[in-house]
């Protein structure tokens, strides 16, 4: 069927050969002549009504055609590495001022520099990379497809008449590689589907729930002059505010105000649906204790004001506090559905899809994040007097407030203890100097593990600092994304936290275009030169190397690398801040590299801690000993 | 750190299961931490270390900030559950191989001592510089390990003579 439908949207075969495909494989004569129709998007119709210069003719280069498809769409930045192949798209915004290149030196930090930028905007992030270069781009494509940002990434695939004859930098079917982590991946077939094929994958990747799309362009396509029509992006948005039933808001609404010990807990879609007031004001009406993240399944943005005294932490099968919840209402959090004992469960939803998928759902309600929360106010201030509400607002804040304070007190102490004295980084001390050194309106990237240990030092959300993650899916992120963080919000603070690791995984390469485009973020590199968290992990249950002592994975300490100086071969000023009294000092003159338009790179030796913390020990192998010749 | 990532999101998936396999035993905090602990991991993580206090509220704080509900009231108890349940010394099991030290002064202390919380091929395999074996000891002091001051300096430089890069 999926042929089938490749064939008719490239203009292979009509429409009436499509139902007739469709009626042979199964589907009733109906149904298959909508589903053409719901292809044919948008209808002849509504292009006939659209508004003068919507819709308008272009003759050029196929890829004149797929960069005025883009621009039409209001893309303003292309991340890319160059290709040969890719020659007809970069030739054509040679004149074209709409668009700025953005270029990266590997294809991973590319899509890392596109999905920061989608983050930070909810935009779509367009990346255009190497054909050959294609898997280099899916270890970051993972980020945004577990995460459901918005991508479209884009190759020049080789000319279609060297398909199969095992050409230079040939591999066939490399679009299917791209199946798992994306919704959609098409080849275009002919010179005139690039436009409406690019409308597609744009239409694809930005329709919530958004996630990244591969389009393939072959590059004999991309050559050929050729004519298509460029449409508005108006014209096939599909925006996807859908507000929820009223019943099942009046329902929910009711649930919330009975309850006895309710719980709220919030994940990204929130976020992704800009609802982060109306939540806080519908915690704040009914009291409702907020908790979001669970354990390592956190979420990418921290939408609730970790500040605010109903913020509780994470949200767990078994709540100590509160203690026997019997309403849990989840806005928006994938990981939220959990099985609690006792509890009636109410998740809104943006994504059907994982909508009551691993735990029991009394009330799944599909709609727009934001939308369902004001019908949600509006239903519960309809069912009580101001009074009611607020004696039953003021009872839960009681309770979560003192639960909250008494967390809040635990937080600094920890704090305090390991900022009094003592020469070594721990994370705890550098999270509460962050906390005095950032601006409030700063926005914090973050790609670490161990590192989001400094995350309760920090205030996040509300008309605080904003946060910007990635779930726990691949390093090699921060650096590169918040680059694109940057280019979205040139007039706030942004730095991004990387461990050695992550950097080790994404290269240097992020580098090179922060000092290119002089974007002035400020990178530490949280440096305990080991996978911290995996050796504590691996240790903790024994094992052979807890036994033996002997770290056979985790150390990278040899060579011990000098991240500074890596910066400074790139172009980017840094330096190396080996303890704990050095960090103020070091953070005012990554300010001031900031200011004067700089990037700035702190190498922050961190103390490893925990099981094994202490050894160094790790295999030694030389392959020069191997060697009978000294060659 | 990505497989780390990954690690931690299958002992989520798996933790219902494991933790109903480990047994706590009885004493004020077993159940705050059989609570809070496993919602995020099995019970085997605590079961397997052995650490002093100071070690043991390293990791209690760890998983505070990582999110744990343990209350600021709570945090004493657990420290104190865990390094009496979990502490040196407790349910080692016997060494899978026997390890012959080298004689010299230390080497009783080295084998009563760091044996309390892993086995003796810990040391006998390790080869450090001076520093290394430095940070090593005073990392299990700090962490538990029964030795008084004179007694480290004792056992370091044994170490440090006797386990030194070949």
């Amino acid at each position: 069927m999926k042929e089938l439908v490749r064939q008719y949207l490239d203009k292979g075969i009509s429409r009436r050969k499509l139902t007739t495909g469709l009626s042979a494989a199964g589907m009733t004569t109906v149904a298959a002549k909508a589903m053409a129709q719901a292809l044919s998007s948008p209808t002849p119709q509504a292009v006939a009504a659209a508004p003068a210069g919507a819709v308008r003719d272009f003759k050029g280069t196929g890829g004149a055609v797929f960069t005025q498809q883009l621009k039409a769409a209001g893309v303003e930045y292309i991340f890319f590495n160059p290709s040969t192949a890719d020659a007809p798209i970069y030739d054509s915004l040679v004149n074209e001022p709409a668009i700025q290149l953005i270029k990266g030196v590997q294809e991973g930090a590319v899509v890392a520099m596109a999905d920061g930028y989608a983050r930070a905007t909810g935009k779509l992030g367009v990346a255009i990379v190497a054909n050959v270069g294609l898997p280099n781009a899916l270890t970051q494509v993972v980020n945004s497809w577990k995460d459901q940002i918005p991508i479209l990434l884009a190759a020049a695939s080789i000319a279609q008449d060297n398909v199969g004859r095992e050409q230079f930098q040939e591999y066939e079917h490399i679009e299917s590689m791209t199946q798992p982590i994306t919704k959609w991946n098409w080849v275009a077939a002919s010179s005139d589907t690039i436009a409406e094929t690019t409308r597609r994958a744009i239409k694809y990747a930005s329709t919530p729930p958004a996630a990244p799309v591969y389009l393939s362009i072959p590059e004999n396509l991309l050559r050929l002059e050729s004519s298509g029509q460029i449409y508005d992006h108006a014209l096939f948005n599909v925006p996807m505010t859908i507000r929820p039933a009223k019943d099942d808001i009046e329902r929910a609404a009711r649930m919330l105000i009975e309850a006895k010990s309710p719980l709220m807990s919030f994940g990204d879609e929130v976020t992704l649906c800009k609802g982060e007031k109306e939540m806080v004001e519908l915690a704040d009406l009914l009291g409702l204790p907020a908790a979001g993240g669970t354990g390592a399944l956190g979420f990418w943005s921290k939408p609730f004001p970790t500040r605010h005294p109903l913020f509780i932490g994470g949200v767990f099968r078994q709540m100590r506090f509160p203690e026997n919840v019997d309403v849990h209402l989840n806005l928006g959090f994938k990981h939220g559905e959990l099985a609690m004992a006792g509890a009636k469960q109410i998740s809104i939803r943006r994504d059907p899809a994982s909508l009551a998928r691993g735990a029991p759902v009394d009330l799944p309600i599909v709609a727009d994040i934001r939308l369902a929360t004001i019908d949600l106010i509006e239903a519960v201030k309809s069912l009580a007097t101001k009074e009611r509400l607020k004696q039953i607002a003021d009872d839960r804040l009681e309770k979560a407030r003192a639960f909250t304070s008494e967390q809040a007190k635990l937080i600094a102490r920890i704090g305090r203890e390991h900022s009094d004295g003592g020469t070594a980084i721990r994370m705890e001390r550098l999270g509460v100097e962050l906390e005095q050194w950032l601006d409030k309106d700063a926005i914090y990237v973050c790609d670490v593990d161990s590192g989001k240990r400094m995350d309760p030092f920090m205030n996040f959300g509300g008309d605080d600092k904003r946060y910007i993650g990635t779930g726990p899916n691949i390093l090699g992120w921060g650096m590169a994304a918040g680059l694109g963080v940057k280019l979205a919000f040139p007039n706030q603070q942004v730095l991004s936290v990387v461990g050695d690791g992550s950097f080790l995984f994404s290269g240097p390469q992020p580098l090179w275009s922060l000092a290119r485009y002089e974007a002035p973020t400020t990178n530490i590199v949280l440096n305990n030169k080991s996978y911290n968290n995996e050796r504590n992990r691996i240790w903790m249950t024994g094992g052979a190397q807890f036994k033996a002592g002997r770290d056979f994975t985790c150390y990278n300490g040899s060579p011990d690398v000098d991240y500074a100086a890596v910066a400074k071969a790139f172009g980017v000023d840094g330096e190396k801040v080996m303890e704990a009294s050095q960090i103020k000092d070091a953070l005012a003159r990554a300010r001031k590299a900031n200011m004067d338009g700089k990037p700035y790179l702190l190498d922050v030796n961190i103390q490893r801690d925990g099981v094994g913390a202490a050894s160094t020990w790790h295999p030694e192998y030389s392959i020069a000993d191997k060697r009978a010749r000294k060659v | 750190m990505l497989r780390s990532i990954v690690f931690t999101g299958l002992i989520l998936a798996a933790a219902p299961a494991a933790a109903q396999q480990v047994q706590l035993p009885p004493g004020e905090g077993r159940d705050i931490i059989a609570t809070a602990c496993t919602q995020c991991h099995a019970l085997n993580f605590p079961t397997s270390l052995r650490e002093g206090p100071a070690g043991w509220r390293f990791h209690v704080e760890d998983m505070i900030l990582r999110g744990a509900q343990i209350k600021n009231s709570e945090v004493e108890t657990v420290v104190n559950y865990l390094a009496s349940n979990f502490g040196p010394g407790v349910n080692i099991p016997p060494p899978a191989t026997r390890v012959s030290l080298p004689e010299g002064e230390g080497k009783q202390l080295v084998e009563q001592r760091c044996s309390t919380c892993h086995e003796l091929s810990r040391v006998g395999d390790a080869r450090l510089a001076r520093q290394d074996w430095d940070r090593v000891v005073a990392k299990m002091v700090s962490i538990g390990a029964p030795l008084t001051d004179d007694e480290a300096k004792t056992a370091l430089t044994y170490l440090q003579k006797n386990f030194a890069p070949k």
